[in-house]
């Protein structure tokens, strides 16, 4: 409950900046002042702060890699990393910090904020930071897919940092007893084959499941299908977001034909707790579970030794998996050029390749660095660790178009609460499919036009 | 005869029911705290004594320095819980004792800010906090909640109870008023001003959004904020559950040696 008041409090507090940087002429992601070159480091100590939201495991190896940054730099610059809360809180906290001047130089943020972000406009795009220091980051090392999400109109915004892919995960003894191919897994007709198969062959065990209370998961079997979340084209070229689109061909295929798993009792509904699909899939009731790659931890702990790690099941050619995770942003406003390019230093340094493999094996996020692929230390881990080599495999390979990069707009958290409500009676079979679909459409198309006027477009 | 046994047995029953529903998510921390993944995931809920460990607690005490941030709450709980106690003694004194005018419409403002939600307040709460320089200080935690309705409602329904005639013999004794507070009203109302501290400073020790917000870094944190970080991003595991018994333990403490002035100021309101 205390977080649905402090979810308020952030849409409300998220719009009151909207207004006041609107008010100032500071909307958009466009910046007047030029990102700093490599002139602005002199040689003075710069100290930078930098706010995040990874607590646990993830947030341990994050220290240590600041701590490295900060034992290594010649350019005597000392980041001071420190949590914020999860990554709800951080914004919230970012938000008033705007208002009274106290941005930090460097902000992660997930995935769903970046929409938010770009608007806000208080933070110099990472392609323009790049641009300016060649001899730092290099973009093009990073992967596509996890470019395309953090991009407007090709244009870097923020870099990505920890990434996670969707996997569908499965129990081999299971499958094997039920007869089915893994090979058959590749579509999301052959997942939904396979699981009424499983069902049927085994009448105890679920064919399937997912964390249905995650409304990242409707956003999964979209890019699965090749088409945009939110019209046009997710926001990615020069147009706003302007609606939800659950209706396209495909995509209606994808929803139509996962929702009848659910509602002929072929999957396990989760309910409004997302741990148990997890627990039911570790402990054999159920037999294929679509979860975040975050969740290998989470399986390996359990003990559950067995199974294996696929791709996310596709319904076209064009179609693929959609990241999640979150990405480092560079305060502009209020932070001058040599706090700014310090601020790039830091970014440098988390996302280069002996970071990135460090902070992967620590956390179980998947490197964004591509060049991490090429260390023979990474090559050895992911031998031994055949499910994290199947999450960069995917990741690799995923394609980077409009559909893959997800929908871009400040109104996305709200979009996928409105998604969730809906779709859930549809799963549980208490509204049909289209009216859910309609629904969910409606309530987005009004999140969309309130927050599209408090921007002011 | 045996309808009144009978009527007892369920009594009993239905109480025992109760306290089994009331205490299983305790018991459930506790359990998990102190045994190994392995066993959790196994859903082993009656633990087997040689499996239980220290190492999940220790554990959560290495990820964050929760320790530290203990201090940091505690001086929190002090000034905070400390601060209403007097100014929420003060105001219920003036409300209920000295006649003046408009002390009816003063203690309705007071009660109606109890219709405000905190949240609601915490933006420019901050702005001030951070104009006054005090952002990031553990001052700054407590600086806004040094007075809140609450207590003052409490107190002054304790001190109405206090017979008017003794006040104003006391008075004519030549006694001020902080004499009179201090000397006979406070004494009188003992119960209740331990209801009303045990109320703040549950309040204090449980404050997490706003402690977030005014401080900076992690050793000007309070225990909560430590204990969020333990939790963001990960599944609750045994560190967890482990950290969260840490932070609860106090509480837990206070509600056990407290409970009947709780009970008795809960009482209290309704009379």
């Amino acid at each position: 409950m205390l977080t649905n008041v402090r979810r308020r409090l952030l849409a409300a507090a998220a719009l009151s900046l909207l207004t006041v940087t609107a008010a100032c002429g500071g909307g958009g992601a466009t910046e007047s002042t030029p990102a700093p070159g490599p002139s602005a480091l002199t040689g003075a100590p710069v100290t930078i702060s930098f706010w995040h939201g990874l607590g646990g495991a993830a947030g341990k190896a994050l220290q240590e890699e600041v701590d490295r940054f900060n034992a290594s730099n010649a350019d005597h610059i000392t980041a001071a990393a420190v949590f914020q809360g999860n990554y709800v809180d951080t914004l919230a906290k970012y938000t008033a910090a705007v208002r009274d001047g106290s941005t930090p130089d460097v902000l992660m943020a997930n995935d769903v904020s970046t929409g938010f972000l770009h608007d806000a406009g208080q933070t110099v795009p990472a392609a323009e930071m790049a641009a300016a220091n060649p001899a730092d980051l290099h973009l093009d090392d990073l992967r596509p897919a996890a470019r395309g999400y953090y991009s407007v109109g090709g244009k870097l915004l923020s870099v990505p940092f920890n990434t996670s892919m969707p996997m569908l995960y499965v129990n081999d003894a299971l499958l094997a007893r039920a007869g089915v191919d893994k090979a058959s897994l590749s579509t999301i007709d052959g997942l939904v084959a396979s699981a009424r198969q499983l069902h049927t062959a085994l009448p105890d065990v679920y064919g399937f499941t997912n964390p249905l209370a995650d409304g990242w998961w409707y956003e999964q079997l979209t890019a699965a299908a090749g088409t945009p979340y939110c019209t046009p084209d997710n926001g990615r070229g020069a147009r706003k977001v302007e609606a939800l689109s659950l209706n396209a061909p495909a995509q209606h295929a994808a929803l139509a034909a996962v929702t009848s798993l659910y509602t002929d009792g072929v999957a396990l509904n989760p309910g409004g707790n997302n741990e148990a699909s997890m627990s039911a899939f570790t402990s054999g009731k159920v037999a294929m579970m679509l979860s975040s790659s975050g969740g290998i931890g989470t399986i390996n702990a359990s003990g559950m030794t067995g199974y294996s790690a696929l791709p996310l099941p596709l319904a076209a050619a064009t179609g693929g998996p959609l990241l999640g995770g979150a990405s480092l942003w560079v305060d502009g406003p209020g932070h001058d050029p040599a706090h700014q390019l310090a601020a790039w230093k830091l970014l440098t340094f988390l996302d280069s390749p002996q970071a990135q493999e460090r902070f992967s094996h620590a956390s179980g996020f998947a490197p964004v660095n591509a060049k991490v692929d090429d260390s023979p230390t990474q090559q050895a881990y992911l031998a031994r660790n055949p499910a994290q080599a199947a999450v960069i495999d995917q990741f690799t390979k995923a394609p980077a178009n409009s559909a893959t990069a997800g929908c871009l707009s400040g109104a996305l958290p709200t979009i996928r609460a409105g998604v969730v409500a809906a779709m859930d009676g549809a799963f549980a079979g208490r509204t049909p499919l289209d009216t859910a679909i309609t629904q969910a459409q409606d309530a987005a198309a009004t999140a969309i036009k309130n927050y599209n006027e408090q921007v002011g477009r | 005869m045996t309808a009144v046994t009978a009527g007892r047995a369920l009594r009993w029953v239905a109480l025992l029911v109760l306290c089994a529903v009331v205490a299983f998510p305790t018991y459930v921390t506790l359990a998990t705290a102190f045994l190994p993944p392995r066993d959790v995931a196994a859903g082993a809920l009656l633990p087997d004594p040689s499996h239980l460990t220290l190492d999940n607690v220790t554990n959560a005490l290495d990820a964050v320095p929760l320790l530290h941030q203990y201090l940091v709450s505690a001086a929190v709980v002090v000034v905070q819980a400390g601060a209403q106690l007097v100014t929420a003694s003060l105001a219920a004194y003036a409300l209920v004792f000295p006649p003046w005018r408009g002390r009816r419409t003063a203690f309705a403002l007071i009660f109606a800010t109890l219709a405000v939600p905190g949240e609601s307040v915490v933006l420019p709460n901050v702005e001030t906090v951070s104009a006054l320089g005090l952002r990031d200080t553990v001052l700054a935690v407590a600086l806004p909640y040094l007075c809140v309705a609450y207590p003052v409602f409490l107190l002054r329904q304790a001190f109405s109870t206090f017979p008017r005639e003794v006040w104003e013999a006391t008075r004519l004794d030549g006694a001020g008023h902080l004499t009179c507070l201090a000397r006979f009203v406070v004494p009188i109302a003992a119960p209740q001003l331990v209801t009303a501290g045990l109320w703040s400073a549950l309040a204090a020790w449980n404050g997490y959004f706003w402690p977030l917000l005014i401080t900076d870094s992690t050793e000007h944190r309070t225990v909560q904020v430590g204990l969020a970080q333990l939790v963001a991003g990960e599944p609750p595991t045994g560190v967890v559950y482990a950290g969260t018994l840490v932070v609860l333990l106090p509480t837990l403490v206070l509600v056990l040696l407290g409970h009947r002035f709780l009970v008795r100021g809960l009482a209290a309101r309704l009379t």
